[in-house]
């Protein structure tokens, strides 16, 4: 037949038949495993672009070749989109004639084995009892079993365990829903990070995000708000922080106030189809600048944590007669140590302090620069100093730095995921599929009761697919029943001479 | 918060069991040369060492008030307690494999082993591991991968008598995979073939080779794997799908191609082709063994490396 095919459409068939074997299917999956493991041993961009870019630096002459690869980011590689193209299209490929089966089959009548003596299984014996009676017995017993019956010329077939590739299908389909939700969550979806000190307020309006990257089909920003009211530490006596909370309220589109909600790490807000997660937090103390009692700059100022110290800048280009910018160190609990200098006594707000480092000269705001950071190309050092809670310094040039008070601010993960829902459906589906896809086994069992001179000739066999060993008990268990029911019907019936079934064993067994 | 007392005689009953899994394996290994009654004395032995195990690690729970699995040290200490309790429950008790206490008090120890190379004293948890979803996500996995563990026993046990039964004179094929042409493989449904006579004054090679047939056939072996992973795969499955809950929760993203999450996957990957190659002619036996050393490699990457090598190099803790 390929040879009246042209030759796009034999090699597309050629292709299309070789997708649809296991063999592929298996090998697929191992360079999808080899595939996906390269990438834990490569800093991947979209995980973390810092470590990235650092590892590109530091490996000049690989970088050209890992960045070909997409060593960098496998998970977004063309390689590796072709393999989970091809596998998704040999698990397509295969599903579909495997529904077709599976509906077909369960639909169909169990059917009618020829010869009952070749099956793996098979027993004999003659009773007392007129054939009817006997199969009728057999029916009975098969059904409280849960097998499904069909009769035909004196013989009952029964079959049960269409739950072994009825669960393979759910779980193969559900991990295709899987996929949809995965790419509904990343079409539909946004998610970003925004820093909140205490008594202030989040919109969720895309200018208000520090960071923010929204799917293609993001529907827009729900604009409601969220006010950090609190935010509270809890510490263990060693040191280590044993809770977070931030306490916030909630406020709708128009800013009125709807309720209270505390997000703990574990514990996101939900508002609106948007949650928001506590990713982080840190120290804002509140730093006031004034020249000659003007105020230039006055508020709660975010510190970054590095490295187990916290770092701000202050930028105040109206200062005179030069621009000026301040570093800053925050130092929680500061106390003395030997050679004068504050050192960190704890992670607690016990002796807060602010170490600052005065520059001056051109902060260089005409360019996009970072609020954390200085730029400090046309900017010379000035005065050094340390401020405690509530005190305030002179500079020179009446300008006057204050420390007027502490705040915290936390570190918020906001996201929309409409896929997630999908995702916990698909999931569930995963593992309701995948325990009959592995435990359950398919089998058949037919029941033949033929008159023999005045007694029925009761032929039982079996067969099952898979699960061997655990049929051959089941078989054996049936066959016992079989035999007690049919000689209490016997006994009903009050028959002579029935010869028990078990007892008389022809064909081949196990 | 740490009760100090509790944590220490957690310390010392630690030592105590994995001395005892110790002298257990050595009797175990004995008792295939010299017989059944040295295999039941191991098999008590064991018992007593699971017992204080498990008060180890139950006064350490008591000690820090919270489930025993937060840290590396105490995951790798509730891998070995499991393997301990399924080969005395399971293996022993009800499949009547206690050939292969050996094998199983010697995981066991290295187990512990590495455990005590990744101590942490007892010590309450951070927040982010504050977690109903955390608490359920690691047990699944401190389950698969016991049973991952001893599947790639079964595996390895199989690949070996294979090799031995096809120098074995009688040899008419290897018995991996011959048993199940065009079916499923099945092991016959032998049972307690235990520890027969007592052997003693035997020449070394013969009693090598009479400790070995103690030891269950491949096919036998290729099937013990095969059933561990069918029941570890779907733990793992919830495993790791309670981890992307959590991650959802605490993270507010469920997946992140982070190195753990990576190899998580690739060991379900793993794993599923194995399953796959157990369906497939010409793939059962040593091609589907290969899978499955292949799939525990992954596991123990997963675990080991990602969190002491890979880590360092990707500023990802846990």
């Amino acid at each position: 037949m390929s040879r009246q095919q042209p030759p796009p459409v034999a090699v597309l068939s050629a292709a299309w038949r070789t997708l649809r074997r296991m063999r592929t299917a298996i090998i697929l999956l191992l360079i999808l495993a080899a595939g996906a493991a390269v990438g834990a041993f490569f800093p991947q961009r979209p995980v973390s672009p810092l470590t990235a870019n650092a590892w590109v630096e530091d490996h000049r002459s690989w970088a050209r070749i890992a960045e070909f690869f997409g060593l960098l980011d496998v998970y977004g590689s063309w390689w590796f989109m072709a393999i989970s193209v091809l596998l998704l299209v040999s698990l397509v490929g295969c599903l579909l004639p495997r529904y077709r089966a599976f509906f077909r089959a369960v639909r169909a009548r169990p059917r009618a084995a020829a010869a009952l003596e070749v099956q793996p299984h098979y027993r004999t014996g003659e009773m007392a009892l007129a054939p009817e009676a006997a199969l009728h017995g057999a029916e009975r017993l098969l059904r409280d079993r849960r097998f499904r019956l069909a009769r035909e010329d004196g013989t009952v077939a029964a079959e049960k365990g269409h739950w072994r590739e009825g669960g393979s299908l759910v779980f193969h389909t559900a991990l295709l829903a899987l996929l949809i939700g995965m790419a509904a969550g990343k079409l539909f979806g946004h998610s970003g990070q925004v820093a909140v000190i205490e008594g202030e307020t989040f919109r969720d309006t895309r200018i208000e995000y520090d960071s923010l990257s929204a799917g293609r089909f993001f529907p827009g920003h729900k604009g409601f708000g969220v006010t950090l009211e609190a935010f509270d530490v809890d510490w263990y006596p060693n040191g280590v922080p044993s809770t977070f909370v931030a306490r916030t309220s909630i406020l709708d589109q128009e800013g009125t106030f709807v309720r209270p909600y505390d997000v703990y790490v574990n514990s996101p807000l939900t508002y609106d189809g948007v949650r928001l997660y506590l990713l982080s937090w840190g120290w804002a103390p509140e730093i006031r600048v004034r020249q000659n009692g003007a105020v230039l700059y006055d508020g709660p100022t975010v510190f970054l944590s590095d490295d187990g110290s916290w770092r701000g800048v202050v930028k105040t280009p109206g200062a005179e007669p030069l621009e000026m910018g301040l570093e800053m160190f925050f130092v929680p609990d500061a106390v003395l140590g030997d050679d004068g200098t504050p050192v960190n006594g704890g992670p607690r707000p016990e002796n807060p302090l602010v170490v600052y480092q005065q520059y001056l000269g051109d902060l260089r705001l005409e360019e996009p620069q970072s609020v954390y950071a200085l730029d400090p190309r046309e900017l010379a050092p000035g005065a050094v100093g340390a401020l405690r809670l509530g005190r305030t310094e002179g500079l020179g040039d009446g300008i006057e730095v204050s420390f007027t008070g502490l705040k915290q601010y936390a570190v918020f993960h906001v996201a929309s995921n409409p896929g997630a829902p999908v995702l916990l459906v698909a999931a569930i589906l995963l593992l309701v599929g995948l325990i009959p896809a592995l435990y359950s086994s398919r089998r058949r069992v037919w029941v033949r009761a033929t008159l023999h001179g005045d007694a029925a000739r009761v032929e039982i066999a079996g067969n099952a697919a898979q699960r061997k060993a655990a049929f051959e008990e089941e078989f054996t268990e049936l066959v016992r029943d079989l035999d007690r029911d049919l000689h209490a019907r016997m006994s009903a019936d009050s028959a002579p001479d029935g010869r028990r079934i078990g007892a008389q064993i022809g064909g081949p067994d196990g | 918060m740490v009760d100090a007392q509790l944590a220490q005689l957690s310390d010392t009953l630690f030592w105590v069991a994995m001395a005892v899994y110790a002298v257990a394996m050595g009797a175990f290994f004995a008792a295939l040369y010299r017989g059944a009654r040295i295999g039941a004395a191991a098999t008590v032995i064991a018992w007593g060492g699971l017992l204080v195990h498990a008060t180890s690690i139950a006064t350490r729970a008591l000690s820090v008030g919270r489930v025993p699995w937060g840290n590396m040290f105490e995951y790798s200490n509730m891998i070995g307690l499991l393997l301990v309790a399924v080969y005395l429950l399971v293996l022993d008790r009800r499949l009547g494999l206690r050939q292969l206490g050996g094998f199983a008090m010697g995981a066991a120890v290295l187990a512990l082993a590495g455990a005590r190379g990744v101590y942490a004293p007892a010590g309450p948890l951070v927040p982010a591991l504050q977690s109903w979803w955390l608490r359920v996500h690691v047990l699944a996995a401190i389950v698969a991968s016991t049973l991952f563990g001893l599947s790639f026993i079964f595996t390895v046990l199989s690949l070996v008598k294979s090799r031995i039964e096809r120098r074995s004179p009688a040899f008419t094929g290897s018995t991996v995979g011959a048993a199940y042409v065009g079916t499923e493989p099945e092991a016959p449904a032998e049972r307690r073939e235990g520890l027969p006579v007592d052997f003693d004054n035997e020449e070394p090679a013969l009693a090598e080779r009479r400790a070995m047939s103690r030891i269950p056939s491949a096919a036998r072996f290729d099937t013990l794997a095969f059933r561990t992973i069918q029941i570890a795969f779907p733990v793992w499955t919830f495993a790791v799908i309670a981890g992307a809950i959590w991650a959802h929760e605490a993270w507010g993203r469920y997946w992140g191609w982070d190195p753990k999450e990576t190899f998580a996957f690739v060991t379900w990957v793993i794993y599923a082709g194995y399953l796959h190659a157990r369906a497939t002619a010409g793939w059962r036996g040593t091609r589907a063994a290969v899978i499955s050393v292949a799939g525990f490699v992954s596991v123990l990457f997963t675990y080991f490396a990602v969190n002491l090598w890979i880590a360092g190099l990707h500023s990802y803790q846990r």
